[in-house]
């Protein structure tokens, strides 16, 4: 085979391959130093493992059902992060989390041949929203012993936990995303105010800022009207200030500590209820500095919380600030690729879709970086795809999903373009 | 390993490990550009990627192209905008296996597809022509689109311009109801199919189940079953056309004007454009590169 042939074929390589290869070379040192620290039989197994499910995931998945393959790589990329720094501190929550990772995987590919495949979505609605509206209400049935700080979001059935309002997330997209398309605003208005009525009843603060985040961009997209969005800003304050006046002593009290602990952690450090995590968590992100401490070497298991909601933290503890700039520049990626997904869709329901998915995943990326890293009051929401837990992980993998269905919807219509293209088109100069 | 040994290297493969972040991150952002541009070269070359067609007015021949979902209205976010019209007067969307879904956006505008009062809503086939306001628009949609395409009465349109009954808005798009596509696309890929012609048996006047032995007929196939709803309809639909009351002083006069088309003595009328409209519409294709066409001078 001569030289220029070789040139050709090595630049024939495609780009999702180079990435893919990266990605499996920095899983596999990434495990390798953690055996050479502790050498174990299923670290080294996991050395192995992770990387080839990586590969299969990336390079099967694809072949089976119509995927985007940059998103599908990118999500892999931080499922697999997240496996890993679970995996770091407890092997045994790795392994979890990794086999939620797998549900997520079905999920994912779920939602995204119900996106796909379902052309009318007009009698899916209603029951939908009854789904939702019922979900919602399942934390005041069967709360949860000891799951959630603050808020009564959690579901308990025997010895498994969930968060209902995770999930709910999904119905939430496509009921908003439904309505607006059809221009019903008022309609797509009562939902959010039910929904928010919901979490303000669950005291989960965090979840109902992404729940109304996620509603005045879809609004704002929908309508394209700053003074509905003005006044519903203006009207949400309003009833915020209103509830916290009259509810101040009962309601609120958890909100009204959250705030306290932002403006001065250090005042309230030693106190129940206090500003520990979030001192806690500022120490060990200026202990990581710029390159961080290094695999192995960080003590990020004195924040509380850690693994969920403090998760970024101890990432920043052991691989510094630069790689966690990084981190965020991967989620800005997958929010610039859904909307560039949303916007080569034809149809307005799609590009609802598409924008609601990058928008829930944009707010609640923004809230828990900055509660994290006291931009703004830390409130109790996971970091999408890295923080330990199920729910957390099959909602943002099934959000994914409806992601993935638009964008292979509108690779068929692209396709579909060019046959009819191809069969008869009219040639232009 | 040693604990201090550990450490230096841990530290040391720190740089490693941002090193390959920042290369997903780099391999990330040039494929996602890559394939932005991939897609604009695509799209570059298909100047209709994402239109179904076009709606062309009859008045004044202006096209307006047909996105695959949509509004036609009068206001500014509307994707095909006609001044006069409510501010969202039409929702449209190409559905298929069925045609262009109209549906009105309320329920006092007044719209007609094919002659008939659009009511809820309705599927368009490709010639219908719709009555929005005060404008006359023919729906023409791309070749090759999975729509049901009225062929069998393509010969029926040539024998009523011959007979010079032809009123081209009520005519064969309104033997079947409005709001259904009853005829599966494959029933006219057979050339040869022996498909009867509604106007051969009668010269001057239709028995009142004349079409409803015609739909019979069209149907009479193994692989489908008879459309019973558009036997049904078909004689009603065609009724107005045949029984159309012509004023005594007038019989014998020029040409009338019927809902946008002309009927009753055609011989002054020409029919090119209307046969046109008729045509399946292509989509355009950008075949040549610019640098073929550097090299052609």
């Amino acid at each position: 085979m001569n030289i220029a042939v070789k040139a050709k074929k090595k630049k024939q390589r495609k780009p999702q391959q180079m990435l893919t290869g990266v990605m499996l070379l920095f899983f596999f040192s990434a495990y390798m130093l953690l055996f050479i620290k502790e050498p174990k039989l299923e670290t080294f197994l996991m050395a192995a493992l992770v990387p080839a499910a990586l590969w299969a995931v990336g390079n099967v998945l694809p072949r089976l059902f119509p995927m985007d393959r940059l998103l599908l790589t990118l999500i892999n990329f931080l499922c697999a992060l997240g496996v890993f720094l679970q995996y770091r501190y407890s092997p045994a929550r790795g392994m979890t989390q990794a086999f939620n990772y797998g549900v997520g995987l079905v999920a994912m590919i779920g939602c995204a041949l119900v996106v796909r495949h379902i052309r009318s979505w007009k009698y899916l609605m209603l029951p939908m929203m009854a789904v939702a509206c019922g979900m919602m209400a399942l934390p005041f049935v069967f709360r949860a012993a000891n799951a959630g700080k603050g808020a009564t979001a959690w579901v308990g059935f025997g010895s498994m936990t969930m968060q209902p309002s995770e999930l709910v997330k999904i119905i939430y997209i496509i009921v908003l995303s439904y309505y607006l398309s059809r221009r019903r605003v008022m309609g797509a208005m009562c939902f959010i105010g039910v929904m928010m009525g919901f979490l303000v009843l669950q005291r989960d603060l965090g979840t109902a800022a992404i729940y109304g985040g996620t509603g005045l961009v879809l609004l704002y997209a929908a309508t394209s009207s700053a003074l509905l969005i003005g006044g519903i800003l203006a009207a949400g304050v309003g009833a915020v200030a209103v509830l916290y006046a009259l509810f101040k002593n009962s309601f609120f009290l958890t909100v009204q500590n959250r705030i306290n602990n932002w403006l001065d952690p250090f005042s309230t450090y030693d106190q129940l209820g206090g500003g520990y995590q979030i001192v806690q968590s500022l120490i060990a992100m200026a202990n990581g500095g710029w390159w961080g401490t290094g695999i192995g070497n960080g003590n990020a298991a004195v924040i509380p919380e850690f693994r969920t909601d403090f998760i970024f933290a101890a990432l920043m503890n052991e691989f510094g600030f630069v790689f966690a700039v990084l981190v965020i520049v991967v989620y800005v990626l997958i929010v610039l690729r859904a909307a560039d997904i949303a916007l080569r869709s034809p149809s307005a329901f799609h590009t609802l879709l598409a924008l609601g998915c990058a928008a829930v995943l944009a707010v609640q990326t923004f809230i828990i970086v900055g509660g994290i890293t006291k931009f703004i009051p830390m409130t109790g929401v996971t970091m999408p795809f890295l923080s330990y837990g199920g729910t957390s992980i099959v909602s943002c993998m099934g959000i994914m999903g409806l992601l993935q269905g638009v964008a292979s919807r509108n690779e068929h219509l692209l396709r579909e373009d060019q046959r009819l293209a191809d069969n008869g088109g009219e040639e232009t100069a | 390993m040693e604990k201090n040994a550990y450490q230096l290297l841990s530290m040391g493969a720190r740089y490693w490990f941002v090193l390959l972040a920042a290369l997903v991150v780099w391999r990330a952002g040039m494929y996602l550009l890559r394939e932005h541009y991939r897609r604009r070269k695509i799209l570059k070359k298909l100047p209709d990627a994402g239109m179904v067609g076009e709606l062309r007015d009859m008045q004044n021949n202006r096209a307006y192209p047909l996105a695959r979902e949509g509004v036609l209205g009068g206001g500014r976010g509307c994707d095909i905008r006609l001044r006069g019209l409510k501010r969202r007067h039409v929702n449209f969307a190409f559905v298929e296996g069925r045609g262009l879904l109209l549906t009105p956006c309320h329920s006092r505008s007044e719209i007609q597809l094919d002659g008939m009062n659009l009511g809820k809503g309705g599927y368009a086939l490709h010639g219908a022509v719709l009555h929005v306001g005060g404008y006359t628009l023919r729906v023409r949609l791309f070749a090759g689109l999975n729509v049901p395409h009225p062929a069998a009465f393509q010969d029926h349109w040539q024998r009523a311009y011959e007979d010079e009954l032809y009123a081209p808005e009520t005519a064969a798009f309104t033997a079947v109801p409005v709001g259904y596509a009853p005829y599966p696309e494959m029933v006219y890929e057979n050339e040869a199919a022996d498909v009867a012609q509604p106007y051969e048996e009668y010269e001057e006047e239709a028995p009142a189940d004349a079409y409803r032995q015609v739909a019979t007929m069209v149907h009479a196939t193994e692989r489908y079953e008879p459309n019973q709803r558009a036997a049904e309809y078909a004689p009603q639909m065609y009724q107005p056309v045949y029984n159309a009351p012509v004023p005594e002083d007038e019989e014998d006069d020029e040409p009338q004007a019927f809902a946008g088309g002309v009927y009753g003595q055609g011989d002054e009328v020409d029919n090119r454009q209307e046969e046109q409209a008729y045509l399946p519409v292509q989509p355009r294709y950008e075949r040549r590169r610019r640098s073929d066409r550097r090299r052609q001078g």
